[in-house]
């Protein structure tokens, strides 16, 4: 049996494991919206952790900081990683803790359906799911094609990148649109396990490859002195070194699709024991990334521009037999199914409950299975355009997310923000965000989220003074339970 | 000691940390190799991972309420 035919067989047995455990799910999910789309808020603390460990890890983490710290050295991991394994935390506490108890005061199933409740405005349940659609198509793209350039380096293009595009969107459809966020949740604890686990072993394999951890860094130090050393040049000028780690740490909660796992928590302990841990396992893997990136420089030096994209996957294969190859290639296909699952649910989810809003709860769910086939025959043709590399379209996107921040933190603490207000902060802060990455307006400095999130910021209040305040009737039954609960009352 | 002085304290370190991030002091230079192998600059980060993991260890247990908002 050749390499290529291991290689599949390891990925085959994966899949059918996924899909068991997608089914298993299934035969338990009753037919609501609020089982469909939050497993019936009963996720406890080791599923939540892994929900969002799952949900979290994706072909950006491993395959755009390694394809960026290729270029630019052992700086990535200040630069991407360091900041959020404490902003994280913090945004846990002042957005995703009121954001919960929200949630269930308003029996909200979206982050779309919680702010439009929250400040009386259908409307604005509209314009966030716009903007929440626009965004993760970038997001989504940047997934499956990180599974296509795996596929198309572990199979020596036996299998090409578009196929491998397509069947990972069709798995992650028909597993996704029958179990919904009980499955997703639940084959999250498996697909994190399996990457989490495969990412921290095999970078010490490696290492004791190349003569151990202290003789890698070695020769990286002598051959290539310049990735040791961090410089005040771009990415990492010293005010979008602060800007970007500030916007990591920001962006998971500003995406919709761990804001919604949040929703599914059973219990504030469940909440909190989900943080606690994460950060140090998360941000190390994002190390482990990192080093995958600069040490696959010494054997692979010749990448130009988006293709050190493929560095991790080129490592793996120069490192491990084709068992090893088949599991890197199940741990990479498990951080994008449970990432592109989880957006792909909470995205039918908004468009059933904010947009096209007052069906039966069955046809909720069918229209929401619907959309995801559409939504991924959209991300399909994304992908096979290329636009960009990994990380520059993962950035695109989290700073889209990151400029809807400032909705949140007035909307949940402030109870004189208004829905006109959100609704022209986030009109501005895009606005700013399109024009400056497009150089159309002049940039003074920092990367364009920083200018985004300014600019949504100030909007948000200052239109807020000029506009009427939501009926106390619609605020006090959310805010005096979140002050009550955040120690302010 | 009382949560809301636990709280302040938090935030405190909070911002303390989140300056330390910015390590313009090491921006720059060629640093040097600790223990002639990791670079400085590399560890200062990982130390300060540790530090802000220790601190998220700290809020969880005493800033943080176990109370549901009802």
């Amino acid at each position: 049996m050749g390499p290529e035919a291991t290689i599949l067989i390891v990925v085959v047995v994966y899949f059918v494991v996924v899909l068991g455990i997608g089914a298993a799910a299934f035969r338990r999910s009753k037919p609501t919206a609020e089982d469909y789309f939050l497993g019936g808020r009963l996720a406890k603390s080791l599923v939540m952790f892994m929900a969002l460990f799952g949900t979290n890890i994706t072909p950006f983490l491993i395959m755009g900081i390694s394809g960026l710290a290729y270029h630019h050295g052992y700086g990535v991991f200040g630069y991407t990683a360091a900041m959020a394994a404490l902003i994280i935390p913090v945004a846990y506490y002042v957005i995703g803790y009121p954001a919960w108890i929200a949630s269930r005061k308003l029996k909200a199933v979206t982050p779309a359906e919680l702010l439009a409740r929250r400040l009386d405005s259908p409307n604005l349940g509209r314009l966030l799911f716009l903007v929440y659609f626009i965004y993760m198509l970038p997001y989504l793209s940047t997934g499956v094609a990180g599974v296509g350039l795996a596929v198309d380096v572990f199979t020596q293009q036996a299998i090409s990148f578009e196929i491998a595009a397509a069947g990972i969107l069709v798995i992650t459809l028909l597993y996704t649109t029958t179990g919904g966020m009980r499955a997703t949740m639940w084959t999250n604890v498996f697909q994190g396990l399996v990457f989490g686990l495969f990412l921290y072993v095999s970078i010490f394999v490696v290492a004791a490859d190349f003569g151990g951890i202290s003789g890698v860094m070695t020769e990286v130090a002598q051959r290539f002195p310049e990735l040791a050393a961090t410089k005040d040049t771009p990415p990492f000028t010293t005010g979008n070194w602060f800007v970007w780690g500030m916007a990591m740490g920001l962006v998971v909660l500003a995406f919709p699709h761990l804001l919604v796992r949040v929703f599914a928590a059973k219990d504030v302990k469940s909440l909190k024991n989900s943080i606690r841990y994460y950060p140090a396992i998360m941000i190390g893997l994002m190390l482990v990334a990192t080093l995958y990136g600069v040490w696959g420089r010494i054997e692979f030096p010749d990448f130009v521009g988006r293709d050190s994209d493929m560095v991790f996957p080129m490592v793996i294969r120069s490192h491990f037999g084709p068992m090893v190859q088949g599991l890197a290639l199940a741990g990479i296909l498990a951080a994008v199914m449970s990432t592109l699952d989880a957006q792909m649910l909470t995205l039918s989810s908004m468009l059933t409950r904010d947009v096209w809003y007052g069906l039966s709860q069955r046809r909720q769910v069918v229209l929401g299975r619907l959309f995801l086939v559409i939504l991924g025959g959209i991300a399909y043709y994304i992908v096979i355009l290329r636009p960009a590399s990994i990380f520059a379209l993962a950035q695109l996107s989290f700073s889209g997310f990151v400029t809807l921040t400032p909705i949140w933190l007035l909307g949940l603490h402030w109870r004189r923000f208004t829905a006109p207000a959100a609704i022209t902060a986030i009109v501005a802060g895009n606005a700013v965000l399109v024009a400056m990455f497009y150089e159309w307006l002049p940039n003074p400095g920092l990367i364009p989220v920083a200018w985004s999130f300014m600019a949504a910021s100030i909007v948000g209040v200052g239109v807020s003074f000029f506009t009427a305040p939501p009926p106390e009737s619609v605020t006090d039954p959310v805010m005096t339970p979140i002050r009550r609960a955040m120690g302010d009352g | 000691m009382t949560r809301r002085r636990h709280r302040r304290i938090f935030w405190v370190f909070v911002v303390v940390l989140a300056a330390l991030h910015v390590d313009f002091f090491n921006h720059g230079t060629s640093p040097p190799l600790l223990f002639g192998w990791l670079p400085a600059d590399l560890a200062y980060h990982m130390a300060w991972v540790i530090a802000a993991a220790a601190l998220v260890l700290y809020f969880t247990r005493y800033v943080w309420r176990d109370y549901d908002g009802s």
